[in-house]
Order: C-alpha cells, then structure tokens, then sequence
C-alpha cells in the first residue's frame, strides 16, 4: 500500500512511469470488471483507456483518504455507463459479433456462471454492487462510494441481490430437473 | 463467507481478461500524450526591486516631461490662433458662394431617392423569395 502511495505521489509530479505502475496493478481486474458492464470486448477495453486517461488528468483530484480502488472504479463505473446503450441490452442482443464478451471470457465449465445469471437477472447498478462487495471485497461503505448511492441503498440491494439470484438459481435447477425428468 | 459468496467470487475469477500488449501500448501512448499537454509552462524569472524601481523613475520622470511640452506648446498655440484668425478676416481674396441653397442639396436628394428605390427593390425580392407581403 505503501508503495502504491509513493507511485500516486509521484504520478501527481507528471511521472508517467509512476503512473504506469498503478495501471499495471490494477488493469486485469479493471477489465474484468468492465466485461461485465459493456457490450463488446473493444467497449471494455476503451473503457479502460479513458478509465486510466481520466484517472491520470485528474489525478489531483484524487482524495488520499478513498482508497485509490474506489476512486478508480469510480471513474471505471462513469465511463461504462457512458458506452452503455439502454436500448440494447446487454443480455438479450451481444453487439459484438464475435459474441457475448463476457461469455467469451469465462472459462468452461459444467454450470453457467454466476456473473451471467447475474446480469441476466439483475439491474445494471446492483449488478455491479454484487461485484464490488464480493469480487472485488469493497466494504459496503466503498461500494456505494463508487456507484454513488446511499450505503442504505446498498445494503438493501446487496441483500436483495442475494435473494433474485438465489430464486433464479433454484428455478433453473428445477427447470434442468424437469427436462431430465421427461428424457427419462 | 459462506458457499453463496465463495461461489461468487469463484465465478468472478473464471472470467479470464488479459490486457494484450497493443491495448498496453494504446494506454501508455495516451497517458504519454496527456503528460505532454500538461507540461508546466517555463517559468519567468521575476524581476528584481531594481527594476520596479527603475521603471517608477522613469515613469515620473516621462510624466514631467510631458507636462512642460504641453504647457509649453499652449502659450504657443494661443498665438498663432490669434494670428490665424487676423489673417482670414482681413484676407480681401476670400471667394463669396453665390449658390441657391437647393442647388447645394440636389444631390443629397438624388441621393437619397437612389437609396429609397434600392430599398423598395429589395423589400420586393424579399417579398417574392419569402411569398410574404409586408
């Protein structure tokens, strides 16, 4: 942490190298975050430009007593909502055509992953909560930093959140049930 | 944590992203770029008490000999004005206007006239391009 302190101190005189580092550190999971929010895979990763470009102009901006996490997916969350097409969702028609980005990111696996129920069933800002809290381990306080919500706000969703997906699940399973049901 | 949240972040981990060094490249370009355009201007070298000094002086010194021209040159101009005006009214060359006051007008009416039939030319253009009467 502390060395993250003396990259953003340095950054803050113009270091573009100091900077560079921070970028190092945190790109992989800025990407994998914004997988989940836009609706390509060349989205995401101009979403991950403008998230460092900005981040780096306004750097001295940046409150030391946030975490720079917070800050940074704070900025990620603004640049993803602004490539975010309300008229095309994101789970009903992938824009990309090589397919769904996310989908194409997630390794196999015998089950589908939680993330695309998850987006499937829940509102674009819960989503992203869920993904905060317990992907990214944000405190619940940090997590409605970023989104810009009350911490009420993200409890409740946090909560509910647990709730829809735990619904979906069961009714998924006994949907696969029902259909091995009448193979048998 | 239980097993729902395990799960969560399990899934979340299988998401597999990988930063490609052309993405890289396109960061580091752009991050480059914006550290140029926010390069701190030179700095100027502020100029020392002497010359405040310096400049003052001079100032006052330019103001004073401003006035001494000025109150100079109106002792002087009240003169020659006096002169002036002696000459004109005993010059016996001086030539008398003997013209009618219309005559004088007559193209400033022409003028004018010229002027009103350009406008109304043009109201019409306007009137037929637009179909609009005014």
């Amino acid at each position: 942490m502390s060395n993250e302190r003396e990259l953003i101190d340095a950054a803050r005189q113009g270091s573009v190298t100091a900077f560079t580092g921070l970028v190092h550190a945190y790109r992989s999971r800025l990407l994998r975050f914004l997988l989940t929010r836009c609706p390509t895979y060349a989205d995401a990763e101009d979403a991950l430009q403008d998230t460092f470009l900005n981040a780096f102009r306004y750097l001295s901006s940046y409150d030391p007593r946030w975490r720079f996490s917070t800050w940074l997916y704070r900025i990620a969350v603004r640049n993803a909502l602004k490539l975010h097409r309300p008229h095309e969702p994101l789970d009903e028609e992938p824009v990309d055509p090589g397919g769904d980005p996310l989908q194409l990111c997630i390794a196999a696996s015998e089950r589908e992953n939680l993330w695309l129920t998850a987006r499937r069933v829940l509102a674009d800002d819960v989503c992203m909560a869920l993904w905060l809290r317990y992907v990214e381990d944000m405190s619940v306080n940090d997590v409605a930093a970023v989104l810009d919500r009350s911490v009420s706000w993200t409890k409740v969703n946090l909560m509910r959140a647990r709730q829809t997906l735990d619904e979906a699940l069961d009714h998924e399973a006994s949907h696969s049930g029902s259909k091995l049901y009448g193979h048998i | 944590m239980d097993t729902f949240e395990q799960r969560l972040r399990d899934d979340g981990a299988l998401i597999r992203a990988e930063v490609s060094a052309e993405l890289d490249a396109r960061i580091r370009a752009s991050l480059e770029a914006a550290a140029a355009e926010s390069a701190p201007a030179p700095v100027r070298s502020r100029p020392s008490a002497w010359w405040w000094w310096a400049s003052s002086l001079s100032g006052l010194a330019a103001a004073f000999a401003l006035l001494a021209i000025l109150n100079f040159e109106t002792t002087g101009t009240g003169q020659d004005e006096r002169r002036v005006a002696a000459a004109v009214t005993e010059s016996p060359t001086m030539p008398l206007l003997r013209v009618e006051p219309a005559v004088l007008t007559a193209p400033l009416e022409q003028e004018l006239d010229d002027l009103e039939s350009d406008l109304r030319k043009a109201r019409d253009a306007v009137s037929e391009d637009l179909g609009l009467q005014f």
